[in-house]
């Protein structure tokens, strides 16, 4: 027979494992083995076989569960250790070196306290394998990496000096270990994960476990142990922590020894102290790891072809069908279309079904058929939209409820688009982030004080007057200057109707993008929304950010992809940015308006008739202290005279080139609140 | 005499830098003696000591002084900073950083060998008398965070590091501050220790010297060092429950 081979490999292990399956209770009791081959075989069904542990996700079977006490667990730790502690879940305890992995749950009965007592036991012992050095030397756990029969003599009597450790160093802890060895469900043998009975123990074994775990039957002078006994009070009687690691080595080796003379195997863990994995942090061992992993998890290399080949072919299945770019028809329009004789109405049941499962299955299908976005509806859900009145100014009167204006979802494209804006701009974001930074607070003076470091004249004034009468003056006579954040809000509104589109649109996007990523940082309520319409009773005011969004994906995707189409009812569109605005609990409230041209819709909604009726919306915003400031981005034909007319002198800004939006907008908003 | 227990060679340094007139920066965490040693300075060197808490709405004339309307007319009053210029006292700004940058270049003329302050309310030019020394302070730990000095001020001064003292002082001194025992202190430092393995991972800071004092001293005054940790040691670092525990069960593994 050839030399065995340590660890076997996964087919072998497996094989092995496969063959001593139906080992019998007596089998497993450690009988002395024939030869090296049946101990490995013996060794290998233990070592590979699942945990018997059975998790009940409704935690009926589970005690307390890591995650109940993770944060003080590692806090605690770190208190007593000054260790940089880092909890993960894993059964039986381990560490690869940096991080602790304590089992997910403790086995039931949920006895909080001391559930909670054993987890700190778990996790101190690991701790202590780590900082007392058992785990630093790579000689070392190349060894016992090789020999699992070794690696457990050497686990069992490192624990003693970890256990010793910590009781010297707190009196508390000492009191809380000695209880450990006496909680049944602490205490289970085990080899690597399998359980293993207690009774028929080799007694060679039974010194190891004196102050680990719960000791039953066992014989208080088990015959055979006496070497084992040896090693142990050395260990135990060892004068210092570095002794102590020379001793466990040693006396680990010459154990080793005398095992494999008799033929015991490796002796059994208790469940809390855990079990060394020097694969974990030896990097260059990683590969057998992970094939013992795929081992544990009950993956094999024919699963895990089954699995790319599924998902391949997953690639392959036609998506479902795409939804209708029109809205479907209602009731009322199916019945035109049957009494005018018109297209037949179709059956309901062959409709695309509308609503939020629709729009998730759509955009989960489409996003993992390739680096798309998901689908968003093509034009906006009926909502119902808010009525508001047209000023007709030849009439001279309000054309009532005249206007509708919807505020649906913009469309979402592939957030590269934002991500392109940001990467091409990074200097100027930095720029435009530094200088709002600096916009942060507001800095002012405060007059009326009854202290500050200046005299505020007025006030001073009125109390000589006082004083001069005869009058007991009041003593508010002091200023400061005083820096406090700012009490506004800042909605952005950007043109898009059909002419903005191409150069336009791109610029109004990259302006969009920068002046977000601004306003990111000077953490002011803001929001974004794009405009056009089709007619009076369809304005659409679509929202790409709005005041409640944060930045998050789906937000960054609507920014990255503006469209453009349809016309500009630009009163409409400011007087639902009011009642938007109104809403707001700001004290200052202002509204940025981007547009390349004049107000112009269907119908009468042109020439003055339109810029009569903005200019009378954004009459009406002012009387609701909404500062309304446009950049307008048309070409000048000399006839600019409608701006002025519309937004106020000193409220607009002509960009002769659009080239230069993304730069001025921020620097517009910069000048406006400063 | 204030007590102070020196533990490296900070009272040479700031001895040498009194004498050669150079302006001095204490930095450390909170608690560790920064204020204590300002004062012991101030005994041992018999100099007048003033000091200001900075916080963010110091203004120039907080330090410097202002016009004041006292019965109809306008009377200067000097503030803290040029108080000490006249009277060659120590001048200590506590906690500097919360003072806006700005407004310590206030100090810039005082901290070179002008040591001048201009008062330009006044029209006058002080000179600093002899003695007057500016003292600065701030906790690196968590004011560096968001706030710091400007490289023009923070230039303008010998710098001494503080930290906690060592296990066995830091015992020392605690036994010495509240009258405790030996072992009394030497378990309230052990557990305050272990606290700061905890700063910046869950507690902003641990617990410092002063607060294992006051817990000595509650202590000495009669209650029973568990309920006494629990006053300083929990209640006074946290109010997360969570790391409330977790300093309780401290409290326990080390008291037993």
């Amino acid at each position: 027979m050839g030399a065995p081979t340590w660890p076997p490999t996964p087919e072998e292990a497996h094989r092995l494992t496969m063959e001593e399956y139906g080992l019998s209770e007596a089998e497993l009791g450690f009988a002395p083995a024939e030869d090296a081959e049946a101990e490995r075989a013996l060794l290998s069904a233990l070592l590979f076989a699942r945990p018997v542990r059975v998790l009940s996700h409704s935690g009926k079977q589970v005690g307390t569960t890591l995650a109940e006490l993770q944060r003080r667990l590692g806090a605690w730790l770190r208190l007593v250790s000054g260790f940089d502690v880092k909890l993960a879940a894993s059964d039986p305890p381990a560490t690869d070196g940096t991080t602790l992995y304590l089992p997910i749950a403790v086995p039931a009965p949920a006895e909080p306290e001391l559930d909670e007592r054993l987890y700190r036991a778990m996790g101190l012992m690991q701790l202590g394998l780590l900082q007392l050095g058992f785990l630093e030397r790579r000689e070392v756990l190349a060894e016992i990496y090789r020999d699992w029969v070794l690696r457990s003599i050497y686990h069992l009597l490192a624990a003693r000096v970890v256990l010793r450790h910590w009781s010297t160093r707190y009196p508390g802890i000492a009191k809380d270990l000695l209880k450990i060895p006496l909680v049944e469900k602490a205490g289970e043998l085990r080899v690597n994960v399998t359980p293993v009975p207690r009774d028929g123990l080799p007694e060679v074994f039974i010194p190891f476990y004196s102050g680990l775990t719960v000791n039953l039957n066992w014989p208080k002078q088990p015959p055979g142990g006496a070497e084992t006994a040896a090693a142990v009070a050395a260990v135990d009687n060892a004068p210092s922590i570095e002794a102590a690691k020379l001793v466990v080595l040693g006396r680990a080796r010459s154990l080793r020894q005398t095992f494999a003379r008799l033929r015991v195997g490796a002796p059994p863990i208790p469940w809390w102290i855990g079990v060394i994995r020097p694969e974990w942090i030896l990097a260059d061992l990683s590969r057998d790891v992970a094939y013992e992993t795929a081992w544990m998890k009950g993956t094999s290399r024919t699963m895990e072809l089954l699995n790319e080949a599924m998902a391949r072919n997953a690639k392959k299945i036609p998506l479902p069908p795409q939804p209708s770019p029109e809205r479907p028809k209602g009731l009322r329009e199916r019945l035109k279309d049957r009494l005018l004789g018109g297209p037949p109405s179709p059956d309901l049941a062959k409709m695309p079904a509308y609503g939020p499962a629709r729009d998730e299955a759509q955009a989960k299908a489409a996003a993992a058929a390739a680096d798309q976005p998901p689908a968003s509806p093509a034009r906006p859900e009926d909502d119902g939209g808010a009525a508001y009145d047209e000023w007709d100014h030849q009439a001279g009167v309000y054309k009532v409820n005249h206007t509708r204006v919807f505020t649906p979802e913009a469309p979402a494209g592939a957030l590269s688009s934002y991500q392109k804006v940001v990467t091409a701009n990074a200097q100027a974001i930095a720029r435009i982030r530094r200088r709002f930074e600096a916009l942060r607070v507001e800095e002012r003076w405060q007059g009326g004080l009854q202290d500050g470091p200046e005299i505020d004249l007025d006030r001073a004034l009125i109390a000589y007057a006082d004083l001069v009468a005869g009058q007991q003056p009041r003593e508010d006579y002091y200023r400061r200057f005083v820096r406090q954040r700012r009490d506004l809000c800042v909605m952005t509104l950007v043109d898009l109707t059909g002419s903005t589109q191409g150069q336009v649109l791109h610029m109004e996007q990259e302006a969009l993008i920068l002046f977000a990523e601004g306003l990111r940082v000077l953490g002011l309520p803001h929001s974004f929304y794009g405009f056009n319409s089709e007619a009076p009773d369809r304005c659409n005011l679509w929202r790409l950010k709005g005041f409640e969004d944060g930045y998050d994906e789906r937000t960054l995707r609507r920014l990255g992809s503006l469209r453009a189409g349809g016309a500009t009812r630009m009163g409409a569109f400011l007087r639902h940015a009011g009642s938007i605005l109104a809403r707001r609990p700001e004290g200052r409230r202002v509204l940025i308006l981007l547009s390349d041209g004049k107000p112009e819709d269907r119908g009468e909604y042109r020439g003055r008739y339109g810029v009569l009726d903005a200019a009378m919306a954004v009459r009406e915003l002012a009387r609701d202290n909404v500062q309304v400031h446009t950049i307008s981005l048309r070409r000048s034909d000399g006839d600019d005279a409608w701006l002025g007319e519309i937004f106020g002198p000193g409220r607009t800004l002509s960009l002769q080139s659009v080239d230069l939006l993304p730069e001025r907008l921020p620097e517009l908003f910069r000048g406006l609140i400063k | 005499m204030v007590y102070y227990r020196p533990v490296h060679n900070e009272v040479q340094l700031f001895e040498l830098a009194a004498k050669m007139r150079l302006p001095v920066l204490l930095k450390g965490p909170t608690g560790c003696g920064k204020t204590r040693f300002v004062r012991y300075m101030a005994e041992r060197l018999n100099r007048p000591l003033i000091t200001v808490a900075c916080q963010e709405d110091l203004s120039a004339a907080d330090l410097t002084g202002r016009f004041t309307l006292e019965g109809g007319s306008t009377v200067w009053r000097d503030g803290p900073l040029t108080t000490a210029l006249r009277q060659g006292a120590i001048c200590y700004l506590d906690e500097v950083v919360e003072a806006r940058p700005d407004v310590l270049t206030v100090l810039h003329p005082l901290t070179d060998d002008r040591r001048s302050l201009p008062l330009e309310r006044l029209g006058e030019e002080l000179h600093a008398k002899d003695g007057f020394l500016v003292v600065i302070s701030y906790n690196p730990g968590y004011q560096s965070v968001t706030k710091e000095l400007k490289e023009s001020t923070r230039q303008r001064f010998v710098s001494l590091s503080f930290d906690y003292p060592p296990e066995a002082v830091e015992a020392e001194i605690v036994a010495a501050e509240s009258g405790c025992t030996p072992d009394v202190a030497k378990r309230l430092v052990s557990l305050g220790r272990a606290s700061r393995n905890l700063r910046a991972h869950g507690l902003a800071e641990g617990a410092s010297t002063r607060l294992m004092v006051y817990a000595a001293r509650l202590v000495t005054g009669g209650l029973s060092l568990p309920e006494a940790c629990e006053s300083t040691l929990v209640g006074s670092l946290t109010d997360d429950p969570e790391m409330s525990k977790a300093l309780r069960e401290l409290i326990r593994s080390v008291l037993g």
